[in-house]
This record gives C-alpha cells, structure tokens and sequence, in this order.
C-alpha cells in the first residue's frame, strides 16, 4: 500500500511537470498570433499584375458545335510582375488550418504555378488543349516537386481519378493557402475545371485558358463567367500532400 | 413451368426493346452521342459545343468545350437509351475509363485514339 501511494505521487509529480513543459513548448495560440490569421485568411489578397485578365472575352450565344468560331486572339497578360506572398515558416495544425501545410509543398506549388505561367499546354501530357486543366495542375506539380496526381509518370488527366488519389485533402476556403487546389464542378457534375489557388483563401485561381491552351487564366474560385458552366455549381478547395 | 414461360417473355420484350440500337449503325450512334453530349452540356452551358465524338462498340466519347473548361462525356447505348456513364474535367484518359468506369481495355484505348484524331482534325491539339 505504501509503495503504491508513493507511486501515484510520484505520477501526480510528473504530470505537473509534464503539463508545464508542454506549455512552454507548445503555447495555447492568442487570436492575434493564429498561425490561420498569419497564413492571411481573410486577409486582402496580393493584387494581380497589370493587364491580367479575370474574366475572359465573352461569347456570342449561338455557338453550339462551332468549334471555328471560338476567339482565337485572347490576349496574354504578361508572365512578370507577380510577386509570390511567402508562406509563414510557423504555421501548424495546431489551429483551425487542418491539414498543415506539409513540408513547404503549397508554396513550391505556388511558384512553379507562377513559373508555368503563360506556358503552352496545347497537348500537354497528351491531354487535348480544351481539356488539358488537370494536366497543366499536374505538370505544376512536376515543377514543383511533388508527384503528380493519378497513375503514371504524369499522373491523370481526369479530375475524378486525381480526386480519387486519396492525396487531395478537401479543407475549407478559409484554410486555403497558395499552393493549394480548388475544383469547381457544375449543377449536374457533368463539369469540372481544376486550378491553382493564387492567395491566402483562394480568392483568386490560375488555370489553364482552354481556348488558348494556355496556363494564363486567372479568376475566382467560382470560376465563373458569361456563359460559364458553374453557374449554381460548388467549389471544393483541397490541399495536395505527398 | 409457368414462370420459365415468364421469364423467356420477359427476356424476348428485352431483347426487342434493345434491337433498334443495336442495329444502329456507327454513324448514326456517333450523331445520337453527339447530340446527347450537346443537350446535357448546353442545359447548363450556354456555350458549350461538342468538339469531337468518338465510338467503339457500345461506347461513346464527348470531348465538349467552350473558352475555357474543357469535359469529356462517356456514353454508353443501352437497347434504345443512352446511359451516361461519367465525365467532368480534363482528358479521359484508357486508363482512367477502366478504373473508374469498367470499360474494357480494347475499348477505352482505341475510344481515346479516335477521339483525339477527331480533335485534331479540327484543329483542336
């Protein structure tokens, strides 16, 4: 009995011990120093570079089964002047901001984003220039990295077999860093169209310009324009792990 | 005795219910997918056109489009109606139809082929 009343004091000893060493090493976040509010959620966005479009060139109506008659100057904007907002070195899971950023990897995305900027993806990966949104995402990750999505040395061209990878986390808008993925998907999920988030929150995407075939399309997350077909759609924001 | 004569009845309106596709012929199909990809896609996208259709066998692929979002649609003819099996977002690939939708190799492979050439014929890398 005696030795058994020391031993739970003994515990009791190292627990207190325990409790204040964890404190020291791993303070409770005050709201100002959230890792979230440091990773800039909710905050402004960086502006985009003069001349980069949000919305595309409209189309006239009538268009159905008219390939020829898609535009075929839209015009560029220039693949300089953006200046990548750099990660916080400290942010952690520990907050709302589930998953973490794992080892950097959303930032690498984010700057091969911004290096695959402008780039051709006319038959990239053997994807057609229309459809090539998930290849242009994956060969980001190449640049970046990180092992693309789906099977193969390139990964998929499909945005469900990447979904279906298991290494898309689904996180709120909130969490979103750049660096992270947003896929809009149509009423009738008969759509969808993959890019880069650009900003803390992903307020504003890069993609690939189908038309074009080019990675040069910036808009919101709804990726929405005349015409578009996301109109009464969703958008599911995801984080890329290794 | 009485059920079995049931069931060869059952079996005989299945058979006459699937007869008029599958005498369809290739080019009528292809125009059938065509225009079932056009009225899905254009409910929800007033932009949308059909870029380039392939089939083989029972199989039909979509490739739609408009500025900037590209979809593929994957159909399949099921006696006198078309079934539509998946699609959303970049290139189908072989290898995806037979993960994700059960489609024979020898078929999924040379869909994609076809698809692409008739892309390319349009001048739609």
């Amino acid at each position: 009995m005696k030795v058994t009343a020391f031993a739970i004091a003994a515990l009791m000893v190292a627990s207190a011990a325990l409790g204040v060493s964890r404190v020291d090493a791993d303070p409770a976040p005050s709201p100002s120093a959230s890792p979230c509010a440091a990773a800039g959620a909710g905050s402004s966005p960086p502006p985009l570079p003069a001349g980069v479009p949000t919305t595309p060139p409209s189309l006239s109506p009538g268009m159905l089964i008219v390939p020829s008659a898609l535009p075929s100057n839209v015009p560029l904007p220039p693949a300089t002047g953006v200046t990548p907002p750099p990660l916080p070195s400290s942010v952690s899971g520990s907050v709302n901001c589930s998953p973490a950023p794992s080892s950097n990897i959303q930032q690498q995305i984010y700057n091969a984003s911004q290096q695959f900027y402008g780039s051709s993806t006319c038959g990239l990966h053997g994807a057609p220039g229309d459809n090539a949104c998930m290849a242009a995402v994956n060969q980001v990750l190449l640049m970046a990295g990180v092992a693309p999505l789906g099977p193969g040395p390139y990964g998929t061209n499909y945005i469900p077999t990447a979904v279906a990878s298991g290494r898309m986390i689904a996180i709120p808008q909130a969490s979103t860093v750049p660096g992270d993925l947003v896929v809009t998907r149509s009423k009738d999920d008969s759509d969808e169209h993959i890019g880069v988030c650009q900003t803390y929150g992903c307020t504003n995407v890069l993609s690939n310009h189908s038309s074009t075939c080019n990675f040069s399309w910036y808009s919101a997350p709804s990726m929405l324009y005349p015409g578009s077909p996301f109109y009464g759609g969703s958008s599911t924001f995801y984080r890329v792990t290794p | 005795m009485k059920t079995i004569a049931s069931m060869i009845a059952l079996a005989t309106i299945a058979l006459s219910v699937a007869s008029p596709a599958q005498a369809q012929s290739l080019s009528s199909w292809e125009q059938a997918a065509a225009n079932t990809c056009a009225s899905r896609a254009h409910a929800h996208w007033p932009n949308a056109k059909v870029l380039a259709v392939a089939t083989e066998g029972e199989y039909a692929l979509c490739s739609l489009g408009d500025q900037n979002v590209g979809t593929e649609m994957l159909l399949r003819r099921h006696g006198s109606y078309y079934v539509y099996v998946g699609g959303g977002g970049g290139a189908m690939a072989p290898s995806d139809m037979e993960t994700l939708y059960k489609v024979p190799a020898s078929i999924a492979e040379p869909l994609v082929q076809k698809l692409n050439a008739a892309l390319a014929a349009h001048g739609r890398s």
